[in-house]
């Protein structure tokens, strides 16, 4: 545990005092500055729309994941493993999952001071006098944060994979895409599936099989449903923290792998 | 090859195995995790906003998990028209977010199906199946049972019960204000209110329920027209409006024209007669209540008219006393918040949750905290409590202060000395066994069918509530509506049909001064503070500042 905190603030730090890290900061919030802006105009002022608009409601919320992510687990696995400090870090007297779990916290955190720019509109508009349901915000945030969590996991095992800063980014991204698009282009592959197949027994049976698996997976779904209702659904909790846990467990693994392949 | 090369191989080969076996393990473990979780059993969601907007009403749940057999939702949702589209998509993403959730409650229960609007041969093979033409932007509920004596009879066999739910409209998923398009005067189009799931729960009851029940409206007493929609603000055209959408069956019933009440009648209304029943028509009623029939009767408010009818000496054979007299409450002068006494605005009681029982017909009032309108009533009083039954007031005149009072013929809409100014029961509701026709009390009765069987009377101190000047009546409608369907409902053994009031969109607007100010602190204020800081933190950097506390040594690895 000690070891993941001393990871966790070594990360934290190199991105807070490093310009690169407030310049993405800086990115993210003009972008959820924009995405509030447009929806308010949108909507005429609807203050929750805005707010969740802010938080999932738009391509641009899905679009900063896909992207943010994947940079910074390149910049903590990649860029590590190129410039040699990564081997520095895995020789050092924490474990490996100490530094695989203390990076993943670091990420989130990161995204976590971005998503908390929408709880802090609703506090402006708050304080002008135009209270917004801070429950659902919350559940909003919190599943924004959690989100996050799941793609950074997905990110880092991605990263992992190769030492190449620009490849590894790349896995990432197209993981964390791939994660998002899957189920939506999957479904409607199967659609035509269907319409192909008909009623027939067996391929209907298949057809119905993957059709709840990429529902089980699609996150849009899971997070659209849920957090972005105002709802805390212990099934959704498990989810976004079930598959993170994945993700870093095949990281560690992986990780580990490295010390048999010199 | 070396032997130890070979043996390093087979090692990695190993560990590689491993590490595959453990992922794929850790995979199955988060599978079955995620699996049980979203068991209905184990699964729990915690509805955090303010109005309960992700949540459906109890009565909505308590029908989901009841359905009696797979129902279908079908969502054939395209964008609309400008300038539309906005509350179009609002109202779309709503309604997805409100059958996610019912799903939820209902589990396989209840299939939704949404059809890509631009596969125009699968939209068109499903059409065949509903046998449905044309379409709008709507959703389909459709449920074929699996027995077909559950079928309703008016359906072709195989056919199956369908009902349409429209975007907009009164029996929409939601209500529209269509906004002004003047330049002078522009107002956008806006959601007034978003009901979504009471459309969709009246469309899941009614392709569920098959045989509708009978509602029979009595008639030839000078009762006001329940198949009058137009003109007559004393008829009661509005109430079997709501009845019909609501899954009931209605007709007209006089005793002397057509006999006794037709078997298949559910509930009996008497609204508002102005002359007695004939001897042949009580013993129809009665014979009616005998078979377990269930009654809703309401006073006129005139208290001649009442007396004419003979309705009081129907009321006291149940056990039920009115009073001549009307309940009047005070009305407050806006200016100076006085009570306004002396004029016939005081014989309108605005009865509050406080002020209703707890029963299936008020539950829904206490719930949403909304009153009801109660117009030139007259008090009720249980005088003697049915054998092996239960009378109870379920609406009562106010006890707020000033109080209400019950002004007595003649009136002068004073609170006199000699006049009760108790709070006064003004509606009740009646139920016990069976009694039979020898008079013997029963404890329940058992149909021809073998059923057990119950009477049920729902006794109005005021037929003016149910009228068109009140349900027809925009402003006040909404009031008494959802009242007038649950005790029809609740007359008719369906008490899981209470109505629930619709959610309104829960939109809060920000002023256009408040919306400047926070855009401009979220648009730039926020980012360039964060890229002067990013210069700030590269320039200490340049200088060496920062970057000695970065690193290995200064965090302690």
């Amino acid at each position: 545990m000690r070891g993941t905190m001393v990871i966790y603030r070594r990360e934290l730090a190199g991105l807070f005092l490093a310009p690169l890290g407030w310049m993405l900061l800086g990115l993210a919030l003009f972008a959820n500055g924009l995405l509030l802006y447009l929806v308010l105009g949108y909507t005429g002022g609807d203050l929750g729309a805005a707010l969740r608009g802010a938080l999932g409601g738009g391509t641009l919320f899905w679009a900063l994941l896909v992207f943010l992510p994947p940079l910074l687990a390149m910049r903590m696995m990649a860029e590590e493993s190129r410039s040699g400090t990564l081997e520095y870090l895995l020789t050092a007297p924490v474990s490996d999952a100490a530094v695989v779990v203390g990076k993943f916290l670091a990420a989130t955190t990161f995204l976590g001071v971005i998503w908390s720019v929408v709880p802090l509109y609703g506090l402006l508009f708050q304080l002008q006098g135009s209270p917004p349901d801070w429950g659902a915000v919350f559940a909003t945030w919190l599943g924004a944060v959690l989100t996050s969590g799941l793609f950074v996991s997905l990110g880092l095992l991605a990263a992992t994979s190769t030492s190449t800063p620009l490849l590894a980014a790349f896995l990432a991204f197209a993981a964390c895409l791939g994660w998002i698009l899957v189920p939506t282009f999957g479904g409607q592959l199967l659609n035509t599936a269907d319409a192909l197949v008909g009623s027939s027994g067996f391929g209907e049976l298949v057809i119905q099989t993957l059709r709840s698996s990429l529902r089980a997976m699609d996150v849009l779904r899971h997070f659209h449903f849920s957090w972005r209702m105002g709802v805390i659904d212990t099934a959704e909790v498990v989810f976004f923290c079930s598959w993170p846990c994945l993700f870093l467990f095949a990281t560690v693994r992986m990780l580990e792998g490295r010390r048999w392949r010199v | 090859m070396s032997r130890s090369q070979s043996v390093g191989k087979i090692s990695r080969l190993g560990i590689l195995a491993q590490v595959v076996l453990a992922v794929f393990l850790a995979l199955a473990a988060v599978l079955f995790v995620n699996w049980l979780a979203a068991r209905p059993g184990v699964r729990q969601r915690y509805d955090l906003t303010a109005t309960g907007s992700a949540s459906v009403d109890a009565s909505t749940r308590g029908v989901l998990v009841a359905l009696p057999g797979v129902v279908h939702i079908d969502v054939f949702f395209r964008p609309e028209p400008a300038p539309f589209e906005r509350v179009a998509q609002a109202v779309q993403s709503r309604t997805s977010e409100l059958l996610e959730v019912m799903q939820l409650q209902a589990g396989d229960q209840l299939k939704i199906t949404r059809h890509n609007m631009l596969d125009a041969v699968g939209i068109e093979r499903r059409k065949q199946e509903l046998r449905i033409r044309g379409l709008e932007n709507c959703l389909i509920v459709s449920h074929l049972p699996s027995q077909p004596a559950a079928a309703d009879p008016d359906l072709p066999p195989g056919v199956p019960a369908r009902e349409v739910v429209p975007l907009f409209g009164r029996y929409g998923l939601a209500s529209l204000d269509p906004g002004n398009p003047d330049r002078n005067a522009y107002r956008a189009p806006a959601i007034m209110s978003f009901d979504g799931e009471k459309a969709i729960l009246a469309a899941l009851l009614k392709v569920t329920q098959g045989k509708r029940p009978l509602v029979c409206f009595s008639r030839g007493h000078g009762e006001g027209d329940a198949f009058e929609l137009q003109g007559d603000p004393a008829g009661f055209g509005r109430l079997e409006t709501i009845l019909t959408d609501d899954g009931f069956r209605t007709e007209r019933w006089s005793g002397t024209e057509n006999g006794e009440l037709p078997t298949d009648c559910s509930v009996l209304a008497v609204l508002e007669p102005k002359t007695p029943f004939t001897e042949e028509e009580q013993e129809f009623i009665e014979a009616f209540m005998q078979r377990g029939g269930r009654l809703v009767l309401a006073a006129p408010s005139d208290p001649g008219q009442l007396e004419s009818s003979g309705l009081d000496l129907f009321f006291e054979s149940y056990g039920v006393e009115i009073t001549p007299g009307i309940v009047c409450e005070p009305k407050r002068d806006a200016a100076t918040t006085a009570p306004v006494v002396g004029g016939p605005q005081v014989a309108y009681v605005q009865a509050l949750p406080d002020d209703m029982g707890v029963h299936p017909i008020t539950g829904p009032y206490k719930d949403a905290a909304r009153p009801l309108r109660v117009p030139a009533a007259h008090g009720l009083r249980v005088a003697r409590q049915p054998s092996l039954g239960l009378a109870q007031a379920i609406v009562r005149s106010p006890r707020r202060p000033p109080g209400s009072w019950l002004d007595e013929p003649p009136f002068n809409w004073v609170p006199d000395d000699h006049e009760n100014q108790q709070p006064q029961d003004l509606v009740l509701v009646w139920s016990r066994g069976f009694a039979a026709a020898s008079g013997v009390q029963q404890t329940e009765a058992v149909g021809g069918d073998g059923s057990v069987r119950e009477n049920r009377i729902v006794f109005l101190g005021s037929g003016a509530m149910l009228q068109d000047s009140i349900l027809a009546d925009p402003r006040m409608g909404s009031f008494n509506e959802p009242f007038a369907r649950n005790l029809f409902n609740w007359a008719a053994d369906r008490e899981y049909r209470v109505s629930i009031s619709s959610k309104d969109p829960a939109v809060v607007r920000a002023p256009v001064e408040t919306t400047a100010f926070v855009v401009q602190v979220a648009l730039w204020y926020l980012p360039i503070g964060c890229f002067v800081i990013g210069v700030l933190v590269g320039l200490l950097r340049r200088r060496g500042g920062p970057d000695r506390g970065l690193g290995g040594e200064g965090m302690g690895v």
